[in-house]
C-alpha cells in the first residue's frame, strides 16, 4: 500500500524556506485556524501581535468572529498566528495546483477580464489581483480585512499595478465599493473539506450586493466527494496508536481520536471503492443554506479488501473558461494544500468485491461555532464477511 | 457495549467483524435499553407526586421522590432507604468521580429491581423498597461500582451527578480533589452520551474533555504548544485552550479567575500527548534512563513531576520502583492517567485493605499543583528517591515547569537522592539567510512581495519564532550559553545573563554563494536550544542526553530564532578592506560576535523575557554594538 506523507518530513524536504515549511509543524497542521486567517478574520490577531499594546484597539473592531477568538487568545498565540499567518500565505502560493491553476485560468481566458471591473473577495497577498490586471482588468478591487492588505498595497506598488489594483481594506459585507456593480468575481474560498472555515458565505453576499446580471463567479461550480479507503497502517499510527504506547494500554483515550477528521494526504492505491459525488454546488447560483446538506451514497467495492476510513474531497471547476479548467483535491490527483479529509470508521470493514457501504453524509455549520463543521455518518454494510450498521459524528474544529 | 471500558484493546485486532460479535453487542445493548424504558416509565408515573415543584430537580435514587438539595436528599435516603450516601462515600474515601460511580449504578440496578448490596432482584419496585440488609461491609461491595461503566451518566440530565459534591468544595485532600468544574464535566458526559450512542465497542473514559481533545489531536497541532504535561500549567497548552473556551462562551467571565484551571484544562488534549509520546527522542531518552538504570530506579519511591498520560511513571513501574507518585495539575490528565495504570495493572488503589486486582500496581496518581500538594499529609517530605520530571519548555524555559521541579526537589528529594534530568544546558549558534523569511517572498510567480519578508524578519527581531533550522544555515560555531544543575541550583538561578563569543563557522558548509569570493557570510541572528543531561552521577549505568540541537534529529521542542536587527556580515580573520566602514557590513566584516543574552521570567504566567546585547567585532579589534533588543514571548 502507497504511504501518506508526514507533512513534517515534507517540510524538511524545504530547508531553504525552514521556518515557514517549519512552521507547518507548529500552526498549518492546524487548519481551521490558517483558513480562518487567509480568509477573513486575521485583522485583530496580527494587529495584535505585531503591537501587542494595541490589542484592545483590535478587540473593539466589529468583527464578531474573530472577536471572540482575539478575546479567547493568550499572547501566545498572536504570536503563533502572526507568524504562522505569513506561512499561510506562503503555503498557499506554494500550492502550485491552486495557483498555477487561478493563474492559468485567468491569463488563458484573457477575452474574460479585459477591460472587466474584477473583485477579488479575500485578496490576501493580492496575488490574483495581480494576475487579473496582467491579464487585461480594467480595474481590480481587492478586498481583504486582514492586516495583508497592508502588504498587498505595498506588493501592487512594488509591482507597478497601483493604477489597476485598488486594495480596500475591510470585511466584504461592511465595505463600500467604489463602484455599483462588478463584472467579475474572484475568490480562493475554499476550506479544508471544502467547507471547514471557508470563505463561501462571503462570496455570496458579494454576488448578491455587486455581481451584474450576467457577470461571472471564479470558480463557479464546486463538488464533494466521498470514498472509502484502506488505511491499517495510517490507522494504527493515529488511533491504534493507543492501544499500545511503549508496551502500555493507552486505549482510554482513543475514542476522542476517532471524532477528529484527520486532514491529510491518501494515495490512491489505497483506494477500495468509486468515488460517491455528494453534493455540486453552483457558486452563481446557490443560496448561503446550501451548504449545509444531508447526502446519499453508495460506495461499491473494487476489491477484495479491507475498509478503515472514508475520505471525503472535493474539486473546483472555472466552466467559463475557453475550456473546461479546475483542479481535483482528490487521491488521485497531484496534492494541494487542502489533502483529503479522513473520517476514520470505529471497526474495519472487510468487504468483498461488488459489496456496498451505503449511507449517507449530513454536513452541518456547527451551531456554537459557525466556522466548525459537524459530520454525521451513517453507514451499513452488509456483506458476506461483515455487516454492519452504525453512525459516526465527526467534528471539525 | 458502550458502557463497558476497561477493555484492554491492544491485543484486539478489530479486523474482521463478524456478524455473531455484532449481534451479541446488540443484544446487550438491548438489555440495557429494557432497562432504561422501565425506569422512564416509573418516573414519569411518579411526576404527580412531586412536592416541591420545578426546584425539585433531584430525584431519590430508589423511589420517585424529588428533592431541592442533595442534602434533603440524602436525608430521606437514610431514613426511608437506608442508604447512607454521604457516609458510604466518606468511609470508603470515595472522591468526585467515586461517587459518580456510585450513584450511577445504585441507579442502574434500582432500574432493574435489583437490590444494589446484594444483588437479588425483586418482583417490584414496592418489593425492591422493602427489601433490606442489617449489616454488610461496604469495602466488600466496592468493587461492584468501581467500574468506569458508571462513570456513564444512567439517567439524562441526573442533576444529582453534578451537585452531590458541590458542599465538598476547598476540603478535597484526595487524589482528585472536589474543585471539579461540574458544569463542564457534565458538558463532557453529555457529549459522551451523545458520542456514545451508536458505539459498541469502547466506553472509554469519559473525564476527558471530548471538545478539547478533538481540536488538538486532529492534526498534531500539539506540536505548536509543546507539550509537556505541566504541573504548573503553561499557556502553550493555553494556547489550545482557546477552543475549549470558544466552544463554551459561557465559560468567558471565568476565565480571568481561573486562568490556571483554563491552562490545565488545555492539557487534557491527548493530541498534545500523542505529539509528545511521538517525540521518540524525548520519550526514548526517559524511557532508556529509567530502565538502563536498575540500580537506580529498583524499589525506589519516584516522583513524576506533571505526568500526563504518566507514560514516564509506567516506565518507572516497569523499571521497579515501590511506588510512583504521579502528579497531574489537570483534572482530566489526571483521570486519564489514573486509567491508563489501572488498564496497565499498574495502578495503586486508594484503599489498601483491598483484595482487588488493582491492589498490586504501584502508581498512584494525585491531581493538584505540585506547589499544593503539602496540603495533603499523605507523602512524606523528603521521602522520594528518583524525582523525575519532563519539564522544559521552548528555549527550556519558556513556560517550563523548572520552578515546580525545583519546588518538588526542595519539599519530597530525600537528601542526595537522584532527579532526572539532572542537567540542562542552553546553547547558541549563528544563522545566516536561509534561516530566514526572505529568500522565498523575494519571487513569487513572478512578482516581488519582499515587503513582506521584511516584515516577517522585522517582527522576528521583537518575537522568538521557533521552528526547526537547518543545520546548513547556521554560520558560526555553536557553544554553550548556560548551563543548570538541577540538583543544586537555586530557584533563582531560572533568571540569568550569560555571554557567548561566535566565529564563522569554518566547517564545509555549502550554502552561501558568495562562499567561494571572500567567504563573508551574513548572519542573520541567533538560534537557542538545549541538552538535557541523565548524567552518571545519578544514572550509573547508563548515562543518556536528550539533544534538541539543529543538529541531531528533530524534537518537538525544535529550536528558538532570535532574529538581528539587521545582518551582521562575518569573515574569518581577514584584515577588514575599509577601516572606515562600520563593523559587520560587507565592507568590513567582522570576525566575531559577542553575545549577551539575559533569560528572565516575566511577570506574565510562565513566559519568559529575552534580552539580547549584540556586538560585532572587527579585525582590527574595532567594536560595533547593537541597541538591545527584547524578545518576549506573553
Amino acid at each position: 500500500m502507497g504511504r501518506r506523507k508526514n507533512s513534517n518530513d515534507n517540510n524538511m524536504n524545504q530547508s531553504s524556506h525552514s521556518h515557514h515549511s517549519h512552521n507547518s509543524k507548529i500552526r498549518f497542521e492546524d487548519p481551521e485556524e490558517e483558513e480562518e486567517e487567509t480568509t477573513q478574520c486575521s485583522n485583530n490577531l496580527d494587529e495584535s501581535m505585531c503591537d501587542p499594546e494595541c490589542s484592545d484597539k483590535a478587540i473593539d473592531e466589529p468583527n464578531d468572529v474573530s472577536f471572540m477568538d482575539g478575546d479567547d487568545k493568550t499572547s501566545a498565540d498572536y504570536y503563533f498566528d502572526s507568524y504562522s499567518h505569513f506561512g499561510i500565505h506562503e503555503e498557499m502560493l506554494k500550492d502550485v495546483v491552486r495557483t498555477k491553476t487561478y493563474q492559468n485560468v485567468i491569463y488563458q481566458n484573457k477575452f474574460l477580464f479585459k477591460d472587466k471591473v474584477v473583485l477579488d473577495v479575500g485578496a490576501g497577498t493580492g496575488i490574483l489581483s495581480l494576475f487579473c490586471a496582467k491579464a487585461g482588468a480594467a480595474h481590480v478591487y481587492a478586498v481583504e480585512c486582514s492586516h495583508m492588505a497592508d502588504m498587498a498595497k505595498e506588493i501592487v506598488e512594488a509591482n507597478g499595478f497601483s493604477n489597476v489594483i485598488t486594495v480596500l481594506k475591510g470585511k466584504i459585507e461592511e465595505i463600500d465599493l467604489p463602484v455599483a456593480k462588478v463584472d467579475i468575481i474572484i475568490s480562493e474560498w475554499m476550506g479544508y473539506f471544502l467547507l471547514f472555515e471557508n470563505m463561501l458565505n462571503t462570496v455570496l453576499h458579494a454576488r448578491d450586493k455587486w455581481l451584474v446580471d450576467d457577470g461571472v463567479v471564479l470558480p463557479d461550480k464546486t463538488s464533494l466527494y466521498l470514498t472509502a479507503i484502506e488505511d491499517a497502517e495510517y490507522k494504527d499510527d493515529k488511533i491504534e496508536f493507543w492501544n499500545n504506547v511503549y508496551g502500555f494500554d493507552m486505549s482510554c483515550i482513543k475514542k476522542q481520536a476517532l471524532m477528529e477528521p484527520l486532514v491529510d494526504t491518501v494515495d490512491q492505491n489505497q483506494i477500495v471503492t468509486n468515488c460517491q459525488l455528494l453534493k455540486t454546488m453552483d457558486i452563481s447560483k446557490m443560496a448561503p443554506g446550501d451548504a449545509s446538506f444531508t447526502a446519499p451514497f453508495k460506495l461499491v467495492a473494487e476489491r477484495d479488501d479491507y475498509i478503515h476510513a472514508l475520505v471525503a474531497y472535493f474539486d473546483v471547476s472555472f466552466t467559463k473558461c475557453h475550456k473546461l479548467t479546475g483542479f481535483s483535491t482528490g487521491p488521485r490527483s497531484r496534492v494541494t494544500h487542502w489533502k483529503q479529509t479522513v473520517l476514520y470508521l470505529e471497526d474495519v470493514l472487510t468487504i468483498c468485491e461488488g459489496e456496498a457501504i451505503v449511507g449517507s453524509l449530513a454536513v452541518a455549520q456547527n451551531k456554537k461555532n459557525p466556522r466548525d463543521v459537524d459530520i454525521m455518518l451513517k453507514y451499513s454494510l452488509n456483506g458476506r464477511r461483515c455487516m454492519v450498521s452504525k453512525t459516526q459524528h465527526y467534528k471539525m474544529r | 457495549m458502550a458502557t463497558i471500558s476497561n477493555h484492554p484493546q491492544s491485543e484486539e485486532e478489530p479486523k474482521n467483524h463478524e456478524f455473531d460479535d455484532e449481534e451479541e453487542e446488540e443484544e446487550n445493548e438491548d438489555e440495557e435499553l429494557e432497562g432504561w424504558d422501565d425506569w422512564e416509565a416509573e418516573d414519569e408515573a411518579a411526576e404527580g407526586d412531586e412536592e416541591e415543584g420545578s426546584d425539585s430537580s433531584l430525584l431519590c435514587l430508589f423511589c420517585d421522590s424529588r428533592y431541592g438539595s442533595c442534602d434533603t436528599l440524602f436525608d430521606h435516603c437514610i431514613s426511608s432507604h437506608h442508604f447512607d450516601f454521604r457516609g458510604v462515600r466518606t468511609k470508603l474515601g470515595l472522591d468526585f468521580y467515586g461517587g459518580f460511580k456510585l450513584i450511577n449504578y445504585v441507579r442502574s440496578q434500582v432500574a432493574e429491581r435489583r437490590c444494589w448490596i446484594c444483588g437479588v432482584t425483586c418482583e417490584s419496585s414496592q418489593g425492591l423498597q422493602n427489601h433490606k440488609h442489617e449489616t454488610f461491609s461496604i469495602e466488600d461491595i466496592k468493587p461492584l461500582w468501581d467500574d468506569d461503566r458508571y462513570l456513564k451518566p444512567f439517567m439524562e440530565d441526573d442533576s444529582l451527578l453534578y451537585t452531590f459534591g458541590e458542599d465538598e468544595e476547598g476540603e478535597g485532600e484526595d487524589d482528585y480533589n472536589a474543585s471539579i468544574d461540574k458544569d463542564e464535566l457534565m458538558r463532557d458526559l453529555k457529549k459522551y452520551e451523545e458520542i456514545c450512542i451508536d458505539d459498541e465497542n469502547t466506553g472509554d473514559m469519559i473525564v476527558y474533555n471530548a471538545d478539547n481533545s478533538d481540536k488538538n489531536g486532529r492534526k498534531g497541532v500539539a506540536s505548536a504548544s509543546n507539550g509537556h504535561l505541566d504541573v504548573a500549567g503553561s499557556s502553550k497548552k493555553a494556547s489550545k485552550d482557546k477552543h475549549l473556551r470558544g466552544s463554551f462562551p459561557t465559560l468567558l467571565s471565568k476565565d480571568i479567575k481561573n486562568v490556571n484551571e483554563n491552562y490545565f484544562g488545555a492539557y487534557s488534549s491527548y493530541g498534545i500527548h500523542r505529539e509528545m509520546i511521538s517525540d521518540k527522542l524525548r520519550t526514548d531518552a526517559y524511557r532508556q534512563a529509567i530502565l538502563k538504570n536498575p540500580s537506580l530506579l529498583n524499589n525506589a519511591v519516584v516522583m513524576d513531576v506533571g505526568c500526563g498520560t504518566g507514560i514516564l511513571s509506567l516506565f518507572a513501574a516497569q523499571a521497579g520502583a515501590s511506588r510512583v507518585i504521579a502528579v497531574e495539575a489537570s483534572e482530566k490528565m489526571a483521570a486519564v492517567a489514573t486509567q491508563i495504570a489501572m488498564d496497565n495493572g499498574l495502578w495503586q488503589s486508594k484503599s489498601q485493605n483491598e483484595g482487588n486486582k488493582h491492589s498490586t500496581g504501584v502508581i498512584e496518581v494525585v491531581q493538584g499543583m505540585v506547589e499544593e500538594l503539602d496540603k495533603s499529609s499523605k507523602i512524606q517530605p523528603h521521602s522520594v528517591d528518583v524525582l523525575l520530571s519532563e519539564w522544559m519548555g521552548y528555549c527550556l524555559l519558556y513556560e517550563s515547569m523548572l520552578s515546580s521541579v525545583l519546588f518538588a526537589r526542595d519539599q519530597w528529594l530525600k537528601p542526595g537522592g537522584a532527579i532526572l534530568p539532572d542537567t540542562a544546558t542552553i546553547f547558541v549558534a549563528g544563522f545566516g539567510k536561509g534561516g530566514t523569511s526572505f529568500p522565498f517572498w523575494e519571487n513569487v510567480y513572478g512578482f516581488n512581495m519582499s515587503c513582506i519578508g521584511k516584515e516577517l524578519v522585522g517582527d522576528a527581531a521583537k518575537i522568538p519564532i521557533v521552528d526547526i533550522v537547518d543545520n546548513h544555515d547556521i554560520v558560526t560555531n555553536s557553544t554553550v550559553l548556560q548551563t543548570f544543575d538541577l540538583a543544586t541550583m537555586n530557584h533563582d538561578d531560572v533568571d540569568f545573563t550569560a555571554s557567548a563569543e561566535l566565529e564563522p563557522y569554518s566547517g564545509g558548509s555549502t550554502g552561501m554563494s558568495n562562499d567561494m569570493e571572500c567567504q563573508t557570510r551574513s548572519c542573520y541572528g541567533v538560534v537557542l536550544w538545549f541538552e538535557t543531561g541523565f548524567t552518571s552521577r545519578f544514572c550509573k549505568e547508563m548515562p543518556v542526553v536528550l539533544s534538541t540541537s539543529p543538529y541531531t534529529p528533530k524534537t518537538h521542542w525544535s529550536q528558538t530564532i532570535l532574529t538581528f536587527l539587521e545582518p551582521i556580515a562575518m569573515a574569518s580573520g581577514k584584515p577588514s578592506g575599509d577601516r572606515l566602514a562600520a563593523i559587520g557590513t560587507e565592507a568590513c566584516p567582522a570576525t566575531k560576535i559577542q553575545l549577551r543574552v539575559s533569560i528572565a521570567r516575566a511577570v506574565e504566567h510562565r513566559s519568559i523575557d529575552i534580552s539580547l546585547e549584540t556586538a560585532g567585532i572587527g579585525s582590527d579589534g574595532r567594536k560595533c554594538k547593537w541597541p538591545v533588543q527584547i524578545f518576549n514571548l506573553h
